[in-house]
């Protein structure tokens, strides 16, 4: 109990300090400059106001229903192919070309091609996806890897089935590693579909909101918003690992 | 019946059965005994069907179903010991053996949380709940104490009379205690 106190009380510590941090160099950066950076003040009263809005709150769940909708559909397809991957090696030569190519084409460059096939509405969630999607098969895929051979021969020679082996021993030793996954995978959810709906601007999105910001020069807002983002991403990470904790076998 | 008749069996170069003859008959009880690397295990793995020998012929006795205790215990980790047991068996069974094996306060714990002669236990106690025709031991008292040696070998000739029984052992103490025939390699 003790020690949990003393985390929050270092985690509350630490964010006041950056908070610190950003009003002294806003103060010094805006001496010199024409369009001043908001301080902190600036950004919570922007905050304060925009949550008064109902357009606000409607944005925060056009994109909570966004980056949802790509990161389950990330869980559920990227789970089901490291798996196949993980068990028949013709699929994991089969699908090896397309994660490498997801990995390392450069999420902005996806965005704007999808932007031409891609309807509005779905392309935050197509992006969310595309950015979690080899995550959770990597993931899933090494999780497969740990596998203990020893427990397979065992299982075998006493005679369960294949999906006996599946159920009751490859998909708990993948489960970890697919939570590890989800974790990981939510940032990066989050930070690439908000993204795409700054580039594409689906109506009443959080990115949407922020792109308008930035177009009115209303910076404060700006940062406002950001701030919701950080604070969502937070919460829906911490909902992640209250719901499914790592269960410990001793 | 268990045959092999002129079987050859090499790891990479290393050759380990070298025209290799065995018969076991149905409810014989046999414990394969030689020196270090001379392919005691093999022949168990071979009789599971975990190996496949490069030539020669293995005639085991159709759909005969093995229970097996390996030189490691290879228990689930993420299932209690319960689960463990009943995966293969029988509630009703796996409750009684462990009631005899006087482990019952240990069915609702980890693997994890066992000592290794006690995961040892629930390993041989895995095998006999889970019944079968043909039941392989290697090594299977490897860190059990001696008092908890006799009780599990009087639950092993319990639940396998009748059956066919190959082990592997180093020591003369578990061939005694399992009324085993000796066959040297």
């Amino acid at each position: 109990m003790k020690n949990k106190v003393k985390k929050i009380i270092s985690s509350i510590a630490a964010v006041v300090f950056w908070i610190a941090v950003w009003h002294i160099l806003g103060i010094i950066a805006n001496k010199n400059l024409l369009l001043k950076i908001p301080l902190p003040y600036d950004a919570v009263k922007a905050f304060v106001e925009a949550a008064g809005e109902a357009e606000f709150w409607q944005a925060v769940g056009t994109s909570l229903w966004h980056i949802a909708a790509g990161f389950v559909a990330a869980l559920i397809i990227g789970g089901a192919l490291g798996m196949l991957s993980g068990n028949v090696s013709f699929s994991k030569t089969l699908l090896s070309p397309l994660i490498h190519l997801i990995r390392s084409v450069p999420v902005a460059a996806f965005i704007i091609l999808a932007w031409l096939w891609v309807p509005n509405a779905i392309l935050p969630s197509f992006i969310s996806f595309l950015m979690v999607f080899p995550i959770v098969f990597t993931h899933v895929e090494a999780g497969l890897l740990s596998v203990d051979n020893r427990l397979i021969e065992m299982a075998r020679v006493m005679g369960m089935s294949r999906f006996g082996i599946i159920k009751n021993i490859k998909v708990p030793t993948v489960l970890p590693h697919l939570r590890i996954a989800a974790v990981t995978g939510l940032g990066f959810a989050w930070k690439s579909g908000v993204a795409a709906e700054v580039i594409c601007n689906p109506t009443g999105s959080i990115g949407a909101l922020l792109s308008d910001a930035k177009i009115v020069i209303d910076y404060p807002r700006v940062f406002a918003v950001t701030l919701t983002i950080v604070i969502l991403s937070l919460i829906l990470e911490n909902i992640i690992k209250l719901l499914w904790r790592e269960k410990k076998y001793d | 019946m268990i045959k092999f008749q002129n079987v050859n069996f090499s790891y990479g170069e290393k050759k380990v059965l070298e025209n290799f003859d065995l018969i076991i008959k149905t409810g014989d009880r046999v414990c394969l005994v030689g020196e270090s690397g001379i392919g005691k295990t093999t022949v168990l793995r071979l009789i599971m069907g975990l190996e496949k020998a490069q030539s020669g012929t293995i005639e085991i006795k159709k759909n005969a179903k093995i229970s097996a205790v390996f030189q490691e215990d290879r228990l689930l980790p993420f299932k209690t010991v319960l689960e463990n047991l009943t995966l293969f068996g029988n509630f009703d069974i796996a409750n009684k053996i462990l009631q005899k094996l006087g482990m019952v306060d240990t069915k609702n714990k980890y693997p994890a949380a066992l000592s290794g002669g006690m995961a040892r236990r629930i390993s041989i106690a895995r095998a006999l709940a889970s019944g079968g025709d043909i039941f392989i031991f290697d090594e299977p008292f490897n860190g059990i104490d001696e008092e908890n040696v006799k009780i599990t070998a009087e639950l092993i000739n319990e639940y396998t009379k009748g059956k066919t029984v190959v082990m592997v052992s180093h020591n003369k103490r578990d061939i005694e205690l399992l009324n085993a025939q000796i066959i040297n390699m």
